[in-house]
């Protein structure tokens, strides 16, 4: 759980800085256009290096996620039940994220619903990624 | 091309919940087991292949000095993979007897190496420090949109569950043998929806261990041969947020490999043995390796069909819901796979008249697959 290990890779390391000033980001290469996530040192598909962070787009859909009733991490056992969730930003790119302000139930969590960005600390204080339903108070 | 046949298989003395023995112990039991079975010494053993423990810790405490080792480590698939690295090395004679190997004490830790990924990992860095609970919370999601796309429910989860517990029945190793309902299943204690704790695999210590050699001098060894008749193995992502499609893996590929190189049809299997890290596992690898089409595994493993007696016999041992699962269940499929080919045992877990075996292991977050065909010489 030590972010300042977690993030050696400079690439890594401007993802999580986006994601303190607020902003989840993925990887565009400005060669070929190739959307890619996690960051990586160059583009996949062309192996440009000219690559730009860029804020994903503010309307995202849920793909697919899990209500966590257990964990064996103490620093987030506190905090269960909560939804763990596999978010679609652009065709093919899926960001692990937290998904906030819903019942972290299967009854109100649903597949395809449309959902914005948003951030949260983790136990360490640190900016994490998350989203919340579209238009949520 | 020279054929591939498997001469002995073995686990540990005991398996289960064994705090006195030590991850090297179970796997140096398993493999001085399958090597009784097949009549040979370790002097005889020249290449090994073994996952999470280093090849050259293995090779040193088993007395063998090999001219080739395979350390192929990607998680519970690792040994049904390295079937098919075994065969390749020994159809190119670069050893002569090939040991696969495997112990853990995945229950009580003895001497276990530690095999979580560092800090620096995308997994650590872009999923475990969200709160991501890998691997069981990468399992529930690709289930998640299973049941969101094909209707699938978690009653149909519950039927692996019951189907591998009434197979441990008749497995007197099993960890677990009381009988089970699917209502037992479905109010078993919530662990990461759509999973309850009874979709989740055991977690024991135990050692398992698969010698082969070239068909021509298996024919001098002790037991009757078994065949690798086709093997595959694919990738295609290591962590669950790059799976580029979460409800069909890479078994899609592994499967077809190991069918096109054995020549025979998925109707053609009598017998199969499909990793079970959690219900949906088994459920989607049905799927993947084309059992039934996509979307279809909740109907096919419904009504007993898996269940002994049923017309799908699966995961005969009880699998790692309920037989036993130390971390990486792989080797115990070959195992399971092999004993069934040479007819075994006595009673209901024996299926009569079994020719054709297949044999699937799956690694990680889904994200490798080793798929084998075994035949009765």
């Amino acid at each position: 759980m030590d972010k300042t290990q977690a993030t050696t890779d400079p690439e890594t390391r401007a993802y999580h800085e986006a994601l303190a000033r607020g902003e989840i980001t993925i990887q565009r290469c400005r060669s070929c256009g190739h959307k890619q996530h996690y960051p990586r040192p160059f583009c996949l598909e062309c192996l440009s290096i000219d690559l730009a962070l860029e804020p994903i787009s503010a309307r995202s859909t849920l793909y697919a996620f899990t209500i966590n009733h257990v964990h064996s991490n103490p620093a987030f056992k506190a905090a269960v039940p909560f939804v763990m969730a596999l978010v679609e930003v652009a065709d093919g790119i899926r960001i692990m994220a937290r998904l906030i302000d819903v019942d972290p139930t299967p009854e109100a969590v649903r597949i395809g619903m449309v959902l914005e960005p948003a951030s949260f600390s983790d136990p360490a204080g640190s900016a994490m990624p998350a989203f919340r339903p579209a238009g949520a108070p | 091309m020279t054929m591939v046949d498997i001469v002995g298989v073995g686990e540990s003395d005991q398996v289960g919940i064994l705090p006195d023995k030590s991850t090297l112990q179970l796997m140096a039991e398993a493999a001085r087991n399958a090597l009784l079975e097949a009549g040979l010494l370790p002097r005889d053993v020249d290449g090994i292949f073994t996952a999470d423990l280093s090849a050259r810790d293995v090779a040193e405490y088993l007395g063998i000095r090999p001219s080739y080792m395979d350390g192929t480590s990607v998680g519970g698939s690792s040994f049904v993979m390295q079937l098919g690295h075994a065969a390749a090395a020994l159809q190119a004679n670069l050893c002569q007897v090939a040991l696969i190997v495997h112990g853990e004490s995945g229950r009580s830790g003895v001497g276990l190496p530690s095999i979580s990924t560092g800090p620096q990992s995308p997994e650590a860095a872009f999923e475990r420090s969200i709160g991501h609970f890998s691997p069981i919370g990468s399992y529930a999601m690709a289930c998640s949109r299973h049941m969101h796309l094909y209707g699938t429910t978690r009653r149909h989860l519950a039927e692996v569950a019951v189907a591998a517990r009434q197979w441990a029945m008749h497995n007197p190793r099993a960890l677990k043998r009381d009988p089970l309902s699917i209502d037992e299943v479905l109010q078993s204690k919530l662990v990461a929806w759509p999973f309850g704790r009874l979709d989740c695999c055991l977690v024991t210590d135990a050692g398992g261990a698969i010698v082969l050699t070239r068909a021509d001098m298996a024919r001098d060894l002790r037991l009757r041969p078994i065949r690798l008749l086709g093997h595959g193995e694919a990738t295609d992502h290591s962590i669950i947020s790059q799976m580029p499609d979460i409800t069909s893996g890479p078994g899609r590929h592994s499967a077809e490999r190991a069918f096109t190189m054995a020549g025979v049809g998925r109707s053609d299997i009598d017998v199969a043995q499909i990793y079970d890290s959690f219900t949906y596992t088994a459920l989607v690898s049905i799927e993947d390796i084309g059992f039934c089409k996509p979307g279809e595994g909740g109907d096919f493993v419904s009504n007993g069909r898996i269940a002994p007696g049923g017309a799908f016999p699966m995961n005969t041992s009880g699998g790692g819901l309920s037989y036993t699962h130390p971390g990486m269940f792989g080797i115990f499929t070959i195992i399971e796979g092999v004993r069934q080919l040479r007819a075994d045992f006595q009673g209901p877990r024996q299926v009569a008249n079994a020719e054709l075996a297949l044999v699937h292991g799956t690694g990680g977050t889904m994200s490798t697959t080793g798929t084998a065909i075994l035949a009765r010489t």
